[in-house]
């Protein structure tokens, strides 16, 4: 990449940079430990969680602020315009992405004890799907790749299809055994958190490829 | 040079064709091709030295005052030929005005300054025409609230803002059709900027504007299409929009966003 003649300019950007992988990096753990839940039932975590969720708001907000500074101090064009409002833009997407992953968390805690006939774990592989596209459009933000920005947009079909799967199963498990059926609905809204992650990685995948490129898709 | 982004297609009012211009034997311009909308603010940008004021004193001829300078090509305005011989410079420059970087009112009054161009083309028959002709002209140029009251005072005791509104004001008495600005905000601070934006949104209604600026944002404020000179050459003509968006050339780019190319 070619420098700035201010030097300082350049160290703006890289900064901004810097901030939301660290972001992104709180991101995956959040979501990694909400999924990992589904799984173990392991509440002693949730105090965490919900710290993790203040550090995620911190952590956007401070993009916010840096980036907007940036605009005003730089008054960016073409390319830098598009990082800085990329920026923002995907901050907010990961701040989105955390309330969602605490939603999960706070499902688990409300569904309780699972029922014994519960032995699926099809919403657990959704969201290993999902935390694996997550780190993807991480990655692809961190290296400009369009390559990678597509293959996110392709998984998250693949998601789609996998979040349908789990519908219909929690359905018939509903249908077979209404006594449980708070539960499953829990775990329901749970696959729908997880299908809106990966829909919000899908639009992160996109504003990595208007900073490269310049196209609105 | 390669266009960028989609032009609105709307009459063309200057075409400059394979323009080249020699100072002695330097070239400081190199056959440069590209057309100007009319009622359209055309911003020319570049590096001090790209040729972008050399160029736009081609469009009035301001370059035949030096006389080391040599034109090559065409520049037609509504297709005539503004170099064919039985053009007359004077009557050409009256059509096609011209504001500086640095005001420069007459030392006269408000009044002479704006009457002076068209008393000499001998546009008003009478006294009271002419002073029709300044108050519109100090109304059109966003002045005229300001200095109704002291039109018999110099022009320089006005401040800098309002001397470039008043060169502007001077502009645009002798009726033109195309108003040439070189870095006309340059010398201002950001409020008599603002005016001078402001009043060049309004003026675009009636004629075609071309400006030289070193300020990115100005340009992308202002004006509607854009030309990037570099070394003079003419490396990409476009919409504005897309020349500060997504410009093609990596010249530009380079140049929009202050890196070492």
């Amino acid at each position: 990449m070619d420098k700035h003649i201010v030097t300082s300019y350049d160290n703006d950007l890289e900064y901004i940079k810097i901030l939301i992988i660290e972001m992104g990096v709180l991101l995956e753990k959040q979501t990694f430990e909400a999924i990992e839940l589904i799984k173990l039932h392991n509440l002693k975590i949730m105090p965490t969680i919900r710290e993790t969720e203040k550090k995620i708001n911190s952590a956007e907000k401070r993009i916010r602020e840096y980036s907007t500074n940036t605009l005003t101090k730089r008054q960016p064009l073409a390319d830098d315009l598009r990082k800085i409002i990329v920026s923002i833009k995907i901050a907010s997407t990961l701040e989105r992405i955390g309330d969602h992953a605490e939603n999960i968390a706070n499902r688990i805690e409300q569904a309780k004890i699972v029922p014994t006939n519960y032995l699926t774990d099809s919403i657990y592989r959704l969201g290993q799907s999902v935390i694996k596209n997550l780190s993807q459009a991480l990655t692809a933000y961190d290296q400009n790749s369009i390559t990678l920005s597509k293959n996110v947009s392709l998984e998250d079909k693949k998601i789609d299809l996998l979040y349908e799967t789990c519908f219909r199963e929690h359905l018939v498990l509903m249908m077979e055994d209404n006594k449980n059926i708070s539960y499953f609905t829990q775990m329901l809204f749970i696959a729908k958190e997880l299908e809106r992650i990966g829909d919000l990685c899908k639009n992160i995948a996109k504003e990595v490829s208007y900073s490269v490129e310049g196209k609105i898709s | 040079m390669k266009k960028s982004g989609n032009l609105m297609s709307s009459k063309i009012k200057i075409s400059s064709k394979d323009v080249s211009v020699f100072y002695s034997q330097n070239k400081a311009l190199n056959n440069i091709t590209f057309d100007i909308d009319e009622k359209k603010v055309t911003s020319l940008i570049g590096p001090s030295g790209c040729g972008k004021s050399t160029f736009l004193r081609c469009l009035n001829r301001m370059n035949d005052t030096i006389d080391i300078c040599k034109v090559k090509g065409k520049v037609l305005i509504d297709n005539e030929d503004i170099y064919a011989p039985n053009v007359d410079p004077v009557l050409l420059r009256a059509r096609v005005g011209m504001v500086f970087q640095k005001p420069n009112p007459f030392p006269k009054s408000i009044f002479d300054n704006v009457a002076y161009g068209p008393s000499i083309h001998g546009l008003a028959s009478s006294k009271d025409e002419l002073e029709n002709i300044v108050l519109t002209s100090l109304q059109r140029a966003g002045l005229y609230k300001e200095v109704k009251n002291r039109l018999s005072e110099t022009g320089t005791s006005l401040s800098g803002g309002q001397q470039q509104r008043l060169c502007i004001a001077r502009a645009i008495a002798v009726s033109p059709e195309i108003i040439l600005m070189d870095e006309p905000c340059s010398a201002l601070d950001p409020i008599a900027t603002a005016i001078v934006e402001e009043l060049i949104d309004e003026l675009v209604k009636n004629y075609t504007i071309v400006i030289v600026t070193h300020s990115m944002q100005q340009a992308a404020r202002v004006s509607q299409n854009t030309a990037f000179f570099h070394m003079g050459n003419l490396i990409e003509f476009g919409s504005t929009q897309k020349i500060f968006s997504t410009p093609q050339f990596k010249q530009t780019q380079d140049y929009i966003t202050g890196k070492i190319g």
